[in-house]
């Protein structure tokens, strides 16, 4: 009666894609980029022949594109495996070095949890989303040396983005000797500078590139103690192969990204959160009063339920995302609206990217509108 | 004509597994959910049937291989509220109640029902061993495996909204199915235990969650003859958890939570009668008519006269002594393999012997 079945049996009609904070579209500059270096391989980038030093080559050429977008020399690039790697990297080095770890009340689990487990501190958030300026700085003045501030340079689900230059300005007033990290996987390539930030986090999945690569970028004066142990690659800082392809694939989607017109898809998200505030009743924009990415539009929804929110754009071919996930997949009420004292009823987060098109968000509209409508009854 | 939907509850184990891709296969739109109903740190890893991060990864697997969507809920809270904390509270008032049986009242198919409204779904399914014949239900086919116990406390307006793809099956022949569609939860090991409980079972669990003392375990005649551990920890019929010199097996009576006394005896203690209340009817009945009764998830249905009190009242009375049933469990009716009704268990009498 049934066949043997393999996996995506059931082949879905046209879909609309609004989860590019989760993960985005790979850029076609990227594809060729990987394509090129796979086909120069295999090698092992840290071996003595001409394959293994074509492969270095790659590797090298990548590091200084990326070194280019953050000004910084391109042995202050550490090539990692993504942002919840760098991020642990840039806590767990930080707080190595005895003193008090500071991090705000809205980071990614990446940051928050080593961040707590190391016994660090919260900077609170206004209701924007915004870190609190003030009690950041009676933080810095009062309780003892600090060790790292860590502040992420905008939201992950919010896209609110944090006055970092003030931050770092305060940072280096208050506590000349902490360190300043800042979780940059969201805004990379699409805000200017990171406010002096001695460690930025960043990943090449958010902007274009390949889940599985991403780098922590060092400040001249910042020497972290090497996470990973081992063969010494990266200059001792991250033992492990480097993957030169990988490495490749995320420089040329950062070039292309930083290139990119962001004020193009900052204008849909605009028209879709105009449209959704004028199609659906009880929808408020979460962190509208502050500067945000182009890219996020933070919704919550009066009298819906974000799982079930989610659920029904998905059933009508929207991916879009709500809240965090747990392990086993269920989606938990936001820690980042809870920080901002926000209910996180009906919280949908729709994020655009860089192949977004008017159509898109076109059909989002329609499909939130509908779902919320199907869900109230 | 446009196609039938369904959601279908997956556990992660094999029988909801096999229900979706029977599914599947009769052309019905298919919505596979798997219901996170706890965290449970301390079993995971376990092998338990359910609820387990690998398990909602094995529901998610099953739903790719079968090509249909997948969506984990977070039902934690209501099943906080109706079956965790009703569990504790039964036991410190000195029930047993069936976590199953109340899960599947107040939490599985209401929210899965209320979900697949919101969504438009037209059915819901799980992958439970019982099988529906014109609305009513009916013990499942393989004998063994039957759960129309745990599903008897469900209204016949909540079944008209039910699937129960399984239950016309063997388990041989769920595993068969899932091993010929190289689903790999085929040889997964059955859930026996009660998913929120760890390896310390009720007691432990309970212990935990309510003040408890040791105390004097009383003979029928009131004699001392050993300690408990707290009277709330204990179920009638138990035989475990008793500290007596004696040196014999002794069973639980009855427990007294007012002065925190345990009576035990040297036989398992029997009923002749029973009284519940909760009544839940599938079907109109004369006051009294001739059944046969249920009181626990393994247990055996014995023949009774069953009479239909006021306000969802109903006493039994049973045609030979039976293991006396714990106050608490649901009491079961059936006519032949037919659910007839249910009602929780008040208390229980055994015929005064001349």
């Amino acid at each position: 009666m049934m066949a043997q079945m393999s996996i995506g049996a059931g082949t879905d009609r046209e879909r609309v894609y609004l989860d590019h904070a989760a993960s985005t579209a790979v850029r076609p500059e990227a594809d060729a980029a990987a394509a090129l270096v796979a086909a120069d391989g295999p090698a092992n980038p840290t071996g003595v022949h001409r394959d293994a030093q074509r492969m270095r080559a790659h590797l090298e050429a990548a590091r200084e594109a990326v070194a280019a977008l953050c000004s910084v020399a391109p042995h202050r690039v550490v090539f990692t495996s993504g942002g919840t790697e760098s991020d642990n990297f840039a806590i767990a080095a930080g707080a190595a070095r005895g003193g008090r770890v500071l991090y705000s009340a809205v980071e990614h689990p990446a940051v928050a949890v080593p961040a707590s487990r190391a016994g660090g501190e919260e900077i609170p958030v206004d209701a924007s989303g915004v870190v609190d300026l003030d009690v950041l700085d009676r933080l810095l003045e009062s309780g003892g040396a600090v060790a790292v501030v860590s502040v992420m340079a905008a939201n992950n689900e919010t896209g609110v983005v944090q006055p970092l230059d003030e931050i770092g300005a305060l940072v280096r007033a208050r506590a000349p000797h902490a360190w300043f990290h800042t979780d940059a996987v969201q805004a990379f390539t699409k805000v200017d500078g990171f406010g002096g930030a001695g460690l930025v986090s960043v990943t090449a999945h958010k902007l274009g590139g390949p889940i599985g690569t991403g780098a922590l970028v060092l400040g001249e004066a910042v020497e972290p103690e090497p996470m990973l142990h081992g063969g010494g690659q990266e200059r001792g800082m991250r033992a492990g192969t480097p993957d030169p392809v990988g490495a490749a694939a995320f420089a040329a989607a950062a070039t292309a990204s930083a290139a990119d017109d962001w004020s193009r898809v900052g204008a849909l998200r605009d028209r879709l959160e105009a449209g959704l505030l004028e199609a659906v009743d009880g929808l408020v924009v979460h962190g509208a009063d502050a500067q945000r990415l182009p890219t996020h539009c933070h919704v919550g929804v009066e009298g819906v339920m974000a799982d079930m929110l989610v659920i029904a754009c998905d059933r009508a071919g929207l991916a879009v995302s709500s809240g965090s996930s747990c392990a086993s997949g269920a989606q938990k009420a936001s820690g980042v609206l809870a920080a901002m004292g926000v209910s996180a009823e009906g919280a949908l987060r729709l994020s655009l990217g860089w192949n977004t098109t008017a159509d898109d968000v076109d059909f989002a509209l329609a499909t939130v509108a509908a779902a919320v409508k199907g869900l109230r009854g | 004509m446009t196609r039938r939907s369904v959601l279908v509850a997956m556990s992660g184990g094999v029988d909801s597994s096999v229900a979706a891709a029977v599914l599947v296969a009769a052309g019905y739109e298919v919505v596979g959910v798997t219901m996170k109903m706890h965290d449970a740190p301390e079993v995971r890893g376990a092998k338990h049937g359910c609820c387990t991060v690998e398990d909602a990864d094995d529901a998610r697997a099953v739903a790719a291989q079968l090509g249909i969507a997948h969506y984990t809920l977070d039902m934690s809270a209501p099943f906080a509220r109706s079956v965790v904390d009703a569990f504790v509270e039964g036991y410190a008032a000195g029930r047993t109640p069936n976590p199953c049986v109340e899960c599947n009242r107040h939490v599985k198919f209401t929210e899965l029902i209320d979900r697949a409204d919101s969504l438009g779904v037209d059915m819901v399914a799980t992958g439970h061993h019982a099988r529906l014949r014109d609305g009513h239900l009916v013990r499942g086919a393989d004998r063994a495996k039957d759960q129309s116990y745990v599903l008897a406390c469900l209204e016949l307006d909540t079944l008209g909204r039910v699937l129960l793809p399984v239950g016309d099956m063997t388990k041989a022949e769920v595993r068969t199915t899932a091993e010929r569609l190289g689903l790999r939860t085929a040889g997964k090991a059955d859930s026996m235990e009660v998913c929120f409980l760890g390896a310390g079972g009720a007691a432990a669990f309970v212990a935990e969650r309510v003040p408890v003392a040791p105390g004097p375990a009383l003979a029928p005649d009131g004699a001392v003859v050993g300690t408990h551990r707290g009277a709330e920890l204990y179920t009638v019929g138990q035989r475990r958890g008793i500290e007596s010199p004696l040196n014999r097996r002794l069973y639980v009576h009855a427990t007294d939570i007012a002065s925190n006394t345990v009576t035990v005896d040297t036989d398992p203690p029997l009923a002749d009668s029973l009284t519940a209340d909760g009544a839940v009817w599938a079907r109109d009945t004369p006051a009294e008519f001739d059944a046969t009764v249920q009181t626990a998830a393994h247990g055996r249905a014995a023949p009774a006269r069953v009479s239909r009190g006021e306000a969802g009242r109903v006493g039994v009375e049973f045609t030979a002594s039976v293991s006396a049933p714990a106050a608490g469990q649901l009491a079961a009716i059936y006519d032949g393999d037919v659910v007839v009704g249910s009602a929780t268990v008040t208390g229980s009498l055994r015929r005064r012997r001349r």
